[in-house]
């Protein structure tokens, strides 16, 4: 199995929204707003806030997304479906995931398949969240990972910063 | 103001509890879990480094409307809103994550028993089991 390895590098969109031919592009991602609502009971599950709190969790079931965390390379290599699935798994890791809790796809279609891990959250002094994140994508029995940064936008999308 | 018990406190600060993979089915609160997520390095130690980066993942998970601070609303998912008056210190309703992380390093400073300035996996059971010695 071969691992590649783009360090700290955002990756390059492949998204019709952003066409760029910098590697420091900014993706946008959309969410699904009512998906929000499943926060904390949804990032909870593994017991702590939802337990305590009485509360079921509760899922992101699909998104709105748009595009996804992809680079030229990886993403030519993946379909539509990769695709869309691959941004509602980061979409759902951006939004609702703990640190260290992997969003995963996988389409037995393609036999591609990976996960979106937040590994670090913060606040920036306006209040806006970010999340440092990997990306692993396995196509064709090879391993591809990626890290990178995403920042919450005003209006509930998210960008990739570079 | 409502006494809530420093094991609760700390749960929901240390404990999303659990697992970073199981994602459908709640779990108990298990301290030595919890404990093992927030120690990033695995050093048996939780630092107030990673203390602080699991606070800001409580606060985070926390506002659900992801506006930057917690309203009474989403603090009350938490069990413990009777502190939500006592957090918020400027008394405006909305509970920032510096207000929220003040709270929080008193209760690490409490379960800090031997003043090492971290936490042990034995501090975090004590205090869970309500067994801390003064």
């Amino acid at each position: 199995m071969t691992q590649k390895t783009a360090q700290l590098v955002a990756p390059v969109a492949l998204l019709a929204l952003v066409v760029s031919g910098c590697a420091a592009m900014q993706q946008t991602y959309q969410e699904n707003p009512k998906a929000i609502l499943g926060g904390v009971l949804g990032a909870g599950a593994g017991a702590g806030i939802a337990a305590l709190a009485g509360a079921s969790p509760a899922w992101i079931v699909g998104s709105a997304v748009m595009g996804g965390l992809l680079g030229g390379f990886i993403g030519n290599r993946l379909d539509d479906r990769d695709k869309q699935m691959a941004s509602q798994a980061a979409t759902r890791a951006f939004e609702q995931n703990q640190t260290g809790q992997a969003s995963v796809w996988n389409n037995p279609d393609s036999g591609n398949s990976g996960s979106v891990t937040p590994t670090k959250t913060y606040q920036l002094a306006s209040g806006q969240y970010c999340r440092q994140y990997t990306q692993t994508i396995m196509i064709g029995g090879e391993q591809h990972q990626t890290y990178g940064t995403a920042c919450r936008q005003a209006d509930g999308t998210w960008k990739i910063q570079s | 103001m409502r006494i809530i018990p420093l094991w609760i406190l700390l749960a929901t600060t240390l404990g999303f509890a659990g697992s970073a993979q199981a994602q459908d089915q709640p779990k108990p609160y298990d301290p030595r879990a919890a404990f093992r997520e927030t120690d990033k390095n695995s050093d048996g130690q939780i630092d107030r480094q990673e203390f602080a980066e699991r606070i800001v993942d409580v606060f985070y998970i926390a506002d659900t409307n992801k506006d930057g601070f917690l309203v009474v609303e989403e603090y009350a998912r938490l069990p413990h809103s009777g502190a939500f008056k006592s957090a918020d210190s400027t008394g405006d309703g909305h509970l920032t994550l510096s207000e929220f992380e003040r709270i929080r390093f008193t209760q690490f400073d409490d379960a800090d028993t031997n003043r090492d300035g971290t936490l042990s996996v034995d501090e975090v059971v004590a205090v869970y089991e309500g067994k801390k010695s003064s």
